[in-house]
């Protein structure tokens, strides 16, 4: 096991979303963002660049060494021994996926389905870490210094002057949905079978869509950056895949020994008449359907949060709350709580997968979108975030997030299931929330997937 | 201060049980708690004084070990024992009532509650909210030939929400009170501590 020595520099300069983007893709970084119109504050762009310790599912690598390991415990074995409170930067970022749910439940619960293309876990510890607060040219890097040799990089290129990225009039070729219309109807109607039967309150069925794209992933970060307010967003670049998330949902996040966690459920699209959006604000704030839902997930975060947080200090802070994007608006409550453990592994073993993209009761629920989904879901619905030398650390839900590999390209809709919904309604949902990755990669037309999409 | 007693919370793979054991251990800190799955074996060997069963997905048949733990244990022994939604219906179901599918399911919604100001509902306000997550219930029309008798009813709908045994020590709410949307959770528990367990 390593100590990392830690070298901070202030700076003040403007950083290029262009010359981030490349960066990224050259030095196999990783680049957690929100985008402008959100104000600054709370915050922040983070940048890691040339990742010098990689962990995935099985084995931590470093140096051309690969050495099997268990991926929570090593995390934790680092973050015992680099600890620092006075460090607000990240020591790790990385993900879990969805599918990382078989590791933290007993065996034998779920059927273990996996996606092949991206590991089920996968952290890095980087050369470099840039954090720069939103809105704002007042700039942290920080330099990691190792005690073995590796392969060093130069970072003038990301504060020279901005590279062009030459947007295209380019396509993405439709190849399958994981679920035809007919199938995620039928499924939508079975899961509200399972409620009745009184197997699970509530459940989120996905359907994944496939494609090929002649867009470079660089373009599609950068198109996907500007299609939307992204909070939560995420350009990450592993083992030559990509990873581009455009997030509006917070998992969970650690400061100062309290955890936040903040679900979402219920989306209206914003019309440009601002008396109907304060009417459809007021529908939404009253409507029986998003509220039961979002109360189902509230208590499911109790719980999980409970397992790790001191006896009667876990509360809802907020609920319901409207966040405003800028083409929906949202409903979404906050729950608070002081954790009795700051061990990685009890946190990802009670929270692990997240409520508001698997189900409730969670263990049935997951185990019903395993029959009825039929595939693992990849890093998709998991976890994209970073943990602080000081043990901070902040956590989003992958939802809106595109894969892509080799000109393959591939994303995930979907939604929750509960008595109240109508089969045909959530299918159309799906498309509707799919509209910016539809747009962003120009796919071309398939009838059951754009009709609705027609303003 | 409370003497120590013995929790033992059986566990129906749910998601809400920890709610269920912070809400009962903020009422008595100072219990000793054990968490237990509904098939672990271990329940036969832990030596408990009180058994909450928690809600969870499925029938009350679907609950692991808990029938049979009955038959051994919690009969024989009298341990006082509260059950939460499936646990209501597990009780329901052991006495012979029927379980059928609820004259309207409701999943994150909070209703009033009708009671009889007595037992755990002692000194709690009539119409009080709860929240329910079920969508079977016990039949109502049913209960009066078992063993079982009601405490509350959901307003303006005939659906039991509270039971208890006519003679031994067993409780069940249909509603939840470990949710964020329910009143008075604390005192229902509370109530049911200080007639059954004795302090």
């Amino acid at each position: 096991m390593w100590e990392i020595n830690t070298e901070i520099k202030q700076i003040n300069t403007k950083i290029y979303l262009e010359n981030i983007l490349t960066a990224v893709d050259k030095y196999n970084g990783v680049f957690l963002f929100t985008t402008d119109d959100f104000e600054s504050g709370n915050h922040k762009n983070i940048i890691g660049l040339n990742p010098i310790i990689n962990i995935n599912n099985s084995a931590i690598s470093y140096s051309n060494k690969s050495l099997s390991a268990n991926p929570l415990q090593i995390i934790d074995d680092i973050i015992n021994l680099n600890k620092d409170d006075k460090l607000n930067f990240p020591l790790l970022i990385g993900y879990l996926s969805y599918d990382y749910k078989n590791e933290v439940e007993e065996k034998g619960l779920y059927k273990n389905l996996k996606s092949d293309i991206f590991p089920d876990l996968y952290f890095s510890i980087y050369e470099y870490y840039i954090i720069i607060p939103n809105n704002s040219e007042n700039i942290k890097i920080v330099q990691l210094h190792f005690p073995f040799s590796h392969k060093k990089i130069d970072l003038n290129p990301l504060f020279k002057t901005k590279i062009k990225i030459n947007i295209q009039n380019k396509v993405t070729s439709y190849i399958s949905s994981s679920l035809s219309k007919n199938e995620f109807i039928k499924n939508v109607n079975q899961i509200k079978n399972y409620i009745k039967k009184g197997d699970i309150y509530q459940a989120n069925l996905t359907r994944e869509i496939t494609g090929k794209t002649e867009y470079s992933p660089i373009e599609i970060a950068y198109k996907l950056y500007h299609s939307n307010s992204i909070e939560f967003g995420v350009f990450a670049k592993i083992e030559n895949k990509y990873l581009i998330s455009t997030s509006p949902e917070r998992f969970f996040k650690i400061s100062n020994n309290k955890i936040t966690t903040s679900p979402i459920k219920g989306t209206i699209f914003k019309s440009k008449n601002d008396d109907v959006n304060k009417k459809n604000i007021n529908e939404l704030l009253n409507s029986k359907k998003e509220l039961a839902e979002l109360s189902m997930i509230v208590d499911l975060l109790r719980n999980d949060i409970n397992k790790i947080c001191t006896t009667n200090s876990v509360n809802v802070i907020k609920f319901p709350e409207i966040k405003e994007l800028i083409n929906v608006y949202h409903l979404y409550s906050d729950i608070e709580g002081q954790l009795s453990t700051k061990k990685f592994k009890d946190i990802v073993k009670a929270l692990f997968p997240g409520g508001s993209i698997s189900g409730c009761p969670k263990i049935r629920a997951c185990q019903i979108i395993e029959e009825l989904e039929k595939q693992g879901r990849g890093p998709y619905t998991g976890s994209y975030g970073y943990i602080n030398f000081n043990q901070d650390m902040d956590f989003n839900i992958l939802i809106r997030t595109l894969f892509y590999h080799n000109k393959n390209i591939s994303f995930n809709v979907g939604g929750g299931i509960t008595l109240l919904s109508n089969a045909v309604d959530e299918y159309e949902e799906t498309i509707f929330k799919a509209k910016n990755i539809y747009s962003a990669i120009n796919m071309e037309q398939i009838y059951d997937e754009t009709y609705c999409l027609k303003d | 201060m409370n003497a120590n007693k013995k929790i033992l919370i059986f566990d129906n793979y749910d998601s809400f049980t920890y709610n269920l054991y912070n809400l009962i251990k903020s009422v008595r800190p100072n219990y000793t708690y054990q968490i237990l799955r509904n098939n672990n074996k271990q329940i036969f060997i832990y030596d408990f004084d009180v058994l909450i069963i928690s809600p969870g997905p499925m029938t009350p048949d679907k609950t692991g070990l808990l029938k049979d733990l009955f038959i051994k244990k919690i009969i024989p022994d009298k341990i006082p024992t509260l059950g939460i939604c499936l646990g209501l219906q597990f009780l329901g179901y052991f006495y012979n009532t029927l379980v059928t599918k609820s004259k309207q399911a409701k999943h994150g919604i909070a209703v009033n509650i009708n009671h009889f100001n007595k037992n755990i509902f002692d000194k709690i306000p009539n119409n009080f909210k709860a929240a329910r997550y079920n969508s079977l219930e016990i039949d109502i029309n049913n209960i009066n030939k078992t063993e079982l008798e009601i405490l509350a009813t959901e307003q303006n709908q005939n659906s039991v929400m509270a039971l208890k045994h006519k003679t031994l020590p067993f409780v069940g709410l249909q509603f939840h009170p470990e949710s964020f949307l329910t009143q008075y959770g604390d005192i229902i528990i509370n109530n049911f501590f200080k007639i059954y367990v004795g302090n």
